[in-house]
């Protein structure tokens, strides 16, 4: 006990560093809930106004609608791509198997900005007009590896011999995808679309150089405090907040439902 | 044991066993065979040209230490694993080129590898759901699933999860997905490895009965000896790839043909004696002035390394024996004590039903004719203390 009170450096490492962690998180969301139109602390009261406000300008409504549709087609495509990429590196050991391995895991260490001005030239060289495609494409490129390495950790800790017992009761190679891999690493897979979902609705430097004239989300708050700094950013910087989290809940949900056990287990123990 | 059996078999009604009968009506089918099965993995020959005969209905174990090939074997016989050279038949086909879907196998894996995604119902209906298999109608299904889990004594868990099973009960779980397919082989890897001493003795007992009741040929593959020895009909002693000795458990235990067979199964002394006149079957060796015969299992040269189980050595009192020495250790078995005696010839490995303790002199004595003679291996010579573990194996 008294060896416990006798480290204060912790203590105060601890709260110091929660504190950093957290205070401008706490900031926002208490001025986003602000009645007030300037930012002065204490916040003059609590309403939902610049919700309100927020939610009735049209180009906030448009950008909404943009990252929420690139956002499910970036973790529909890397989650769909990410997947049967792992299947293939962790049951085809081949030297190209593991060559495009390395090569799929790349992306991670590449700046956003290299791969805006990556697209940018290509876009100029082939000319392909920006748009929603070309949004979904930058982002797809910097998940996937992140869908990869999840998908990948959670085929590599159950055991190969339930997909051999599956063959040896007559299933065929497909059968055996279908019914015994894919049930089993559902969770994992769930879990990496919502990473693929979280991370395109709130890019903004890719996406920047890739969507043109459309804006999304995050161009929108950039945008509208380049003009003014009101609550109503605090308020979209909430929402970009929740919106990750309500689909994580959402997962949860679901996940638990169908398969008996929830995304934490699937994210934080990747094994049976 | 014989009684546990019959008590199993009474515990299945008969209805239940005519209906398996029926389905199967295959007693006389399933006779494998390989020829010159062979498996390199780079320059290391994992299986080395094993050519392996089971009648239809037999209880074949595959023992060996591990790295002997057994379980590789076992997988190329599943489908698992391609062979290099060679070929499976069974019945008299050809099945080498089949994929493992479509060969009239199933496997029991030694960690289960049930689904840990589906309950134990669709667990074991699994192998009648598959594109490689007859698809009776849901009814008739789920009446064979029950039908299974009677026969390995888990009725009413259908709706239990693999994770909220003991060890016992998934292995008996991974035996009834197998067999709901009638294989003509069931192969078993390494099935009790995984489990408590006392669970295994319960599924040796299990599996005798299932294999008595439905006279399926079964393939075991152990590294435990005394599982082979008391569980099968037949035993394959494997070593480096090869087929050391095949023949039924006394016969493996009494009359090893080489000297890895005797050093492997059972607990021996080993004694390095001087070859004298040989006369068929019988040859006269000499251990430091000890004459006495053993059994000539074709000796060249003028050495030979004896072996001599314990139950063969009795203790006398010092200077009644063949030689004296002292006891060195003595380890209770219930039954009987193990004792080790060191004397100016080795250390003897023993049995006696008296405790002694260790320092105490006595003599060691054998009957005229005993023990079995090998050629001796380069890389053991001279009594020795490098004999199979203590307490291993009674057949």
């Amino acid at each position: 006990m008294s060896r416990r009170r006798g480290i204060p450096w912790l203590a105060f490492t601890c709260v110091a560093l929660i504190l950093f962690l957290y205070a401008p998180l706490a900031v926002a969301t208490i001025y986003a809930f602000n009645s007030g139109t300037r930012l002065v602390w204490p916040p003059e009261g609590v309403s939902l106004r610049w919700f309100g406000h927020v939610f009735g300008d049209e180009l906030f409504r448009n950008a909404f609608a943009t990252s929420m549709t690139a956002a499910v087609a970036t973790a529909v495509v890397s989650s769909s791509i990410g997947t049967v990429a792992a299947i293939v590196f962790t049951r085809r050991s081949t030297k190209l198997a593991r060559l495009v391995e390395a090569l799929g895991r790349l992306p991670v260490m590449l700046p956003p900005l290299f791969v805006g001005i990556g697209f940018v030239a290509l876009m100029k060289a082939t000319s392909l007009a920006p748009s929603m495609l070309t949004i979904v494409a930058g982002h797809t490129i910097v998940v996937i590896p992140f869908v990869i390495l999840v998908v990948t950790a959670r085929l590599r800790t159950y055991e190969v011999e339930v997909e051999q017992a599956a063959r040896d009761l007559g299933a065929t190679p497909l059968q055996v995808i279908g019914r015994i891999t894919l049930p089993i690493i559902a969770p994992a897979v769930f879990g990496a679309f919502l990473v693929a979902f979280a991370f395109s609705f709130d890019e903004l430097l890719i996406t920047n150089f890739t969507s043109g004239t459309q804006s999304t989300v995050p161009i929108y708050v950039l945008g509208r405090l380049r003009r003014l700094v009101d609550p109503g950013a605090n308020a979209v910087a909430v929402i970009l907040l929740l919106i990750p989290w309500i689909a994580f809940g959402v997962g949860q949900v679901v996940l638990k439902r169908f398969t008996g056990s929830g995304l934490s287990d699937a994210l934080l123990q990747q094994g049976r | 044991m014989t009684d546990m059996r019959a008590e199993g078999r009474a515990a299945m009604s008969d209805g239940n066993r005519r209906r398996i009968d029926d389905e199967l009506g295959t007693a006389a089918r399933g006779a494998l065979a390989t020829r010159g099965v062979t498996k390199r993995y780079g320059s290391i020959v994992a299986v080395d040209g094993v050519d392996l005969d089971l009648p239809a209905g037999s209880f074949f174990s595959l023992l060996g230490p591990s790295g002997c090939g057994k379980t590789t074997l076992l997988r190329i016989i599943a489908g698992l694993e391609q062979p290099d050279g060679g070929t499976i038949h069974v019945d008299g086909l050809d099945i080498t080129r089949q994929p493992p879907e479509r060969r009239p196998f199933n496997m029991v894996f030694q960690r289960y590898a049930l689904f840990p995604h589906l309950s134990v119902f669709d667990n074991v209906v699994f192998g009648l759901t598959t594109a490689g298999s007859e698809r009776p109608p849901k009814a008739e299904a789920r009446r064979r699933v029950g039908d299974m889990l009677t026969l390995v004594g888990l009725d009413g868990y259908e709706r239990r999860w693999p994770s909220q099973l003991s060890g016992g009960q998934q292995q008996r779980v991974a035996v009834a997905r197998a067999l709901i397919r009638h294989p003509r082989v069931l192969l078993l890897d390494e099935p009790m490895s995984a489990l408590d001493r006392n669970v295994r003795h319960q599924v040796r007992e299990e599996l005798l009965r299932i294999h008595s009741e439905l006279g399926t040929t079964f393939l075991l593959v152990t590294h435990d000896q005394d599982e082979a020895l008391s569980i099968s009909g037949t035993v394959g002693l494997m070593n480096n790839g090869r087929l050391e000795q095949v023949a039924n458990p006394e016969g493996l235990y009494r009359h090893p043909a080489t000297l890895f067979a005797a050093r492997f199964i059972g607990a021996g002394t080993f004694l390095d004696v001087a070859v004298g006149a040989r006369s068929p079957g019988i040859a006269e060796v000499d251990l430091g002035g000890i004459r006495f015969g053993a059994e000539d299992t074709g000796l060249t040269g003028d050495r030979a390394t004896v072996l001599l189980r314990p139950e063969e050595v009795k203790v006398t009192d010092p200077g009644a024996g063949r030689i004296d020495g002292r006891i060195v250790t003595c380890a209770f078995f219930g039954s009987y004590y193990e004792l080790t005696a060191s004397t100016a010839c080795g250390t003897f490995r023993l049995r006696d039903t008296h405790l002694r303790a260790p320092g105490e002199a006595i003599a060691v004595t054998w009957p005229e004719t005993a023990g079995i003679a090998y050629v001796p291996s380069a890389a053991a010579s001279a009594a020795t203390d490098d004999i199979a573990p203590l307490g291993a194996s009674e057949a």
